[in-house]
């Protein structure tokens, strides 16, 4: 569950190993600035090895007034961002390895299911956000699931689809839709690009077995800016 | 001062209050430091906790010797003036002296036939058994059996209270509560009735599950379907089921038809004053809402384990034209006392003020149309609880400003009858609609349920005034912008017609005085005739927007441009509404001409001399621009042969008029009689062959799954198209071609499009087919209700609405009017006992009650009816047909 504190005592763990330093602690200065707070950098020991690392990167996610932490997200980094983002209760920022980084974050794309628990587990983060002055773009990809039983009219019905997803799953001021069909995975990192994003957020139920978080493999991977995995509470 | 306060004021120093035993629930809190007799008594003593619409009780129990008897009838009387029905029982048949004049008293008989026909009189009111209070002193008797006025404990009852006020030595029966204290008790339970009333407490809901909607903890994800659900309207003004405080993605709306604001594309329903807010803090947290379909009320009950829950109850009146009243309670440290009862709409401006006591506001556009309101509201105390009583009149208008004074006129109306008595003529005028028009479906009360609300939200949409603009989403919410489509003419006015005829002409009549408009466009388009617009608002131009967004892109959207069947739909529509009624209006003829016209300049004849119409998008909207679309075709066909039936009233040149007969032979249709198949269009059947099981479980938006450009090269379709025509005129396609047909393109079906299940579960039951036509009415009886488009919250889908009628009445039970003969050819599904309709269909009131064995008809006044194509014979009222089991 997302804990945002109090401005001025929020802290944003910004987690370094020895190659990493340059994305990594400016995108945590960037989202320290959006949630009123500043950074803690943890340097990791060059020696550590990966299941170590990602403990004592969980203990420290884990202080009072930590609202999230920021890894590199780059392949070589896999091996710890992995077991963090899987445990972490909080959200967890994975920075690519070109990623693409704004002085401050203007628009931010949301993908959402179409669940309440989903946006429930974005909602806090998108509070944030959207106070920070950050535009919301609200992407929803109709497959095989979630695509309506009917559509009347392409104008008519997407403004009324529009409305009433964001009514209830984004109900933020200026938050905005973008409808694709597919699947999620193949649509999230190119809309980012498309809207010009700052960053992803994306809630994930924090299960990487297989055939599973599809959407957030691919984003991790294709991503040009960085991607804040938000832990969904449990059914 | 009102004379129910006047009354209670005067009556607060009646003896034995204190110390009676309450009849029902419990007492509410006394105020600190009252004595516990006083908090027995409650304020104003014995209670109920209920407002009810009618009370009997039997006078000899209740004020036995004469005792009370003129103190009894001055409350009646009282009551009575509220617009409570009270029904006095003579046991012995006497009056007793000192009854006051005015106040009738009813022979009493022996046995439980008496009760049952005060609960039909009181039906024919539109007070149901849970809106009854049954007072008698007697009914039970030593050993455990029924005194005399147990005979008053019929089943059909059930839902009433019943309070005894006798010694009862033997005890009383179970259901009824014992107080005592003979005349006194009696008085008291009038004097809780008079003090209700002066108080302004919400009334009671007879909560029968036959014909209630409820929803309980709404929650955000069905805010806004409910408030869709809920809406209540009549005389072309509705009011979204929105809850009275301020929540979270609420919205709040009252809308009138015909009243656009905007140009273009742009245009869109105008939002008038809202009339429902009240600050109530904190806000319940949890509530139970109860659409009450037979009385055409909205209630709503806080759920609480406190004493004075926040309860609100509102109607759109049915008797006096724009009024909506409302009374709301709760503890007064809650219910904040109410400021302006008129408060501005979001996305609109509006004017405010008072005059003449009254409140007034108004939005409108500036120039052309615009929605009036006034209002009057009253607050009292009961208690710890405080009440509020709002009752405000509208007046929309689509072409100018509207003045205050058709709104004042109503608002006047209803102040001269009272809040009570407004409720109870509305809930009569209600019991008279479900007297003539209701359907009754024996073995599924699910379906009769969603069929009566299907019932209930097309007369909210409706009026019999002017013209009707009835747009794709109704009243019910801002979807669709109020647009009127195909949807209107086609799936709404069938049903609206045998609802209400004259709601149905002022559908025709909308779409009669923009026949100039449609003559422009079709001479901008260098034809003849009339062309009308795909989606029409409030001039009669094309208002269909351009474009889209669709997967990012920005997609054209080309249904205003080439969607044509929409003439032949506006002809059809007319020409139905003629046969059905019997009613031929003059204007009709030449519509039927123009459109006709219309068809024959659009055709293009080739060498070989047969008709075609190129480039068009059918009621399948996966596939555009194709040539000769079955439906279109056939349509047009139709179309040039009504026109020229009626050429005569139209004045038209009969050798025009025979040009059209010889076009409509000429047109193709597609059909093939090898295998009984129409093509749906030029080349459909060599696109691929998908069925849309191959991609998903439909109903599905295809389209979305797919996308576009691959669903238009497959044969998957967006809604019955070639079928469209079986169901609107099967007498001009190829006998016994529905059944192949139906074979071939349902399982090509998406059913993307809200329009199709309806339809196809209509062609289903006329193919033979009626327990799948029960799994496709399903469908469409669920859609609103449980939201299954995902988009109710914007409003409900009116063309389904009027499907459903259609599926059941044309479909199930085969209904049909050819040259003045009503035919009936019922199809029941096996899960149904029985199925009873009422409609109204050439100037009668017609009855049908079907099972597997019989169809019985009724009609109150003769009427020509041929049963499963048998010869026609005239009904006189009621003949029974048995049919083959």
């Amino acid at each position: 569950m997302t804990t945002i504190q109090a401005a001025g005592t929020a802290e944003v763990l910004a987690v370094l190993g020895p190659n990493d330093e340059g994305p990594v602690t400016q995108t945590a200065h960037i989202i320290a600035r959006l949630a009123g707070g500043q950074v803690r950098p943890l340097r990791l020991a060059a020696d550590l090895s990966p299941q170590r690392a990602a403990r004592q990167v969980i203990r420290a996610l884990r202080q009072p007034g930590t609202v999230s932490g920021v890894l590199s997200g780059s392949q070589m980094s896999r091996p710890l961002w992995r077991p963090v983002a899987q445990r972490s209760a909080k959200p967890v920022v994975l920075v690519p390895a070109r990623a693409r980084l704004p002085r401050r974050i203007r628009r931010v794309l949301l993908p959402l299911d179409g669940t309440a628990r989903s946006a429930a587990a974005v909602a806090e983060a998108a509070e944030r956000f959207a106070r920070g002055g950050a535009e919301l773009v609200v992407l929803h990809v109709f497959d095989t699931q979630t695509v309506p039983k009917f559509w009347d009219q392409q104008a008519h019905a997407g403004q009324a689809w529009e409305q009433e997803f964001l009514a209830r799953f984004c109900a933020l001021p200026g938050a905005r839709l973008e409808l694709r069909s597919g699947t999620a995975a193949e649509h999230v990192a190119q809309v980012a690009v498309a809207e010009q994003a700052d960053m992803i957020a994306l809630a994930w139920s924090q299960r990487l077995g297989p055939g599973r978080a599809a959407a957030v493999r691919r984003t991790i991977a294709e991503a040009e800016v960085p991607v804040m995995l938000v832990p969904m509470p449990a059914d | 001062m009102t004379a129910p306060e006047a009354a209670f004021d005067a009556w607060q120093g009646c003896p034995g209050l204190a110390g009676m035993p309450s009849a029902y629930g419990s007492p509410p809190a006394a105020p600190a430091g009252s004595s516990p007799a006083a908090a027995a008594a409650g304020p104003g003593g014995v209670w109920t906790g209920r407002t009810f619409a009618a009370v009997v009780f039997a006078l000899q129990a209740a004020a036995p010797y004469g005792r009370g008897v003129a103190a009894v009838g001055r409350r009646v009387a009282v009551l009575r003036a509220c617009g409570v029905d009270v029904t006095v029982i003579s046991r012995d048949g006497s009056v007793p002296a000192g009854w006051p004049t005015g106040c009738p008293v009813a022979p009493g008989g022996v046995g439980p036939e008496v009760m049952r026909g005060i609960l039909a009189v009181l039906a024919r009111r539109g007070a149901g058994p849970g809106l009854l209070l049954v007072v008698g002193g007697e009914f039970g008797a030593p050993g455990g059996n029924r005194g005399p006025d147990g005979v008053l404990l019929v089943p059909e009852a059930a839902r009433a209270v019943v309070v005894s006020v006798g010694p009862e030595p033997g005890g009383v029966p179970a259901g009824v509560v014992h107080v005592g204290g003979g005349s006194r008790g009696l008085l008291a339970l009038l004097d809780e009735q008079v003090r209700r009333h002066a108080r302004l407490r919400v009334p009671a809901v007879d909560e029968d599950p036959e014909w209630i909607v409820c929803e309980t903890g709404t929650g955000p994800l069905r805010r806004r379907v409910i408030e869709s659900l809920f809406t209540l309207g009549a005389a072309g003004v509705a009011t979204r089921g929105s809850v009275e405080e301020r929540a979270a993605g609420a919205q709040p709306m009252v809308l009138a038809a015909g009243v656009y604001d905007g140009t273009g594309p742009g245009q869109h329903l105008l939002p008038g004053p809202v009339w429902t807010a009240l600050t109530v803090e904190p806000a319940p947290a949890g509530d139970r809402r109860v659409l009450d379909l037979r009385t055409g009320v909205l209630e709503r009950t806080e759920l609480t384990d406190g004493c004075c829950p926040v309860r609100t109850l509102r109607l759109a009146s049915i008797t006096i034209p724009g009024v909506v009243a409302m009374r709301a309670e709760a503890p007064s440290a809650r219910l904040r006392r109410p400021g302006r009862p008129l408060r501005r709409p979001a996305g609109a401006a509006m004017a405010a003020g008072r005059v003449d006591g009254m409140y007034w506001a108004r939005t409108d556009t500036g120039t052309r149309a615009g929605i009036a309101a006034v209002a009057v509201q009253q607050v009292r105390r009961d208690g710890p609880v405080r009440t509020v009583q709002r009752v405000a009149a509208y007046a929309g208008n689509g072409r100018y400003r509207p003045g205050l004074r058709a709104a004042a006129d109503g608002l006047h109306a209803a102040g001269r009858a009272g809040f009570g008595r407004l409720l109870a003529d509305h809930r009569a005028a209600w019991a008279d609609r479900w007297d003539a028009v209701d359907i009754q479906v024996r073995g599924d009360p699910q379906a009769q349920l969603a069929l009566r609300f299907a019932l209930f939200q097309l007369w909210s949409a409706v009026t019999d005034r002017g013209e009707l603009a009835l747009g794709a989403r109704g009243l019910s919410g801002p979807g669709y912008s109020g647009h009127v489509f195909w949807d209107a003419d086609v799936f709404m006015l069938p049903a609206v017609a045998a609802m209400d005829p004259a709601a149905g002409a002022a559908m025709i009549r909308y779409r009669l005085r923009r026949l100039d408009a449609a003559r422009a466009r079709a001479r901008a388009a260098g034809l003849c005739g009339a062309r009308f617009p795909w989606e029409s608002a409030a001039s009669g131009q094309d208002v269909t927007p351009r474009s889209g967004r669709l997967a990012g892109r920005r997609v054209p959207i080309l249904t205003g441009q080439l969607e044509e069947h929409i003439t032949a739909d506006v002809a059809w529509a007319a020409a139905h509404y003629a046969s059905w009624t019997g009613l031929h209006a003059p204007a009709v003829g030449p519509l039927l001409a123009e459109t006709a016209r219309y068809w024959a300049s659009r055709c293009r004849v080739d060498a070989a001399g047969r008709a075609h119409i190129d480039a068009v998008i059918g009621p399948d909207e996966y596939h555009e621009r194709v040539d000769d679309n079955a439906f279109t075709n056939v349509m047009a066909r139709w179309n040039l042969r009504a026109g020229a039936d009626a050429a005569g009233r139209a004045g038209i040149d009969p050798a025009e008029a025979r040009q059209w007969r010889e076009l409509a032979d000429r047109l193709v249709d597609g059909y093939d009689p090898a295998t009984s198949r129409y093509e749906q269009f030029a080349g459909y059947f060599a696109l691929e062959p998908l069925l849309i099981t191959d991609i998903a479980v439909p109903p599905v938006a295809a389209d979305l799954l797919l996308g576009r450009d691959r669903v238009a090269r497959s044969q998957v379709i967006k809604q019955p198209d070639v079928l469209m025509a079986h169901h609107l005129v099967p007498d001009q396609l190829a006998p016994g071609s529905l059944g192949p047909n139906l074979d071939y393109y349902d399982p090509r079906t998406a059913h993307g499009s809200s329009l199709s299940p309806a339809i196809t579960a209509s062609l289903l039951a006329r193919a033979g087919r009626p327990d799948e036509a029960l799994a496709t009415l399903r469908m469409a009886l669920e859609l609103d209700l449980d939201d299954l488009t995902g988009m109710t919250g914007a409003g409900l889908h009116m063309a389904n609405l009027g499907g459903v009628w259609q599926a059941v009445v044309f479909g199930v039970a085969g209904v049909g009017v050819r040259a003045g003969v009503l035919n009936v050819d019922p199809r029941l599904p096996g899960a149904w006992d029985g199925l009873q309709l009422r409609f109204r269909c050439l100037g009668r009131r017609v009855r049908l009650d079907i099972t597997h064995d019989r169809t019985q008809i009724c009609a109150d006044a003769p009427l020509a009816v041929a049963l499963a194509g048998q010869a026609p014979r005239t009904v006189t009222g009621t003949v029974t047909f048995r049919t083959a089991g």
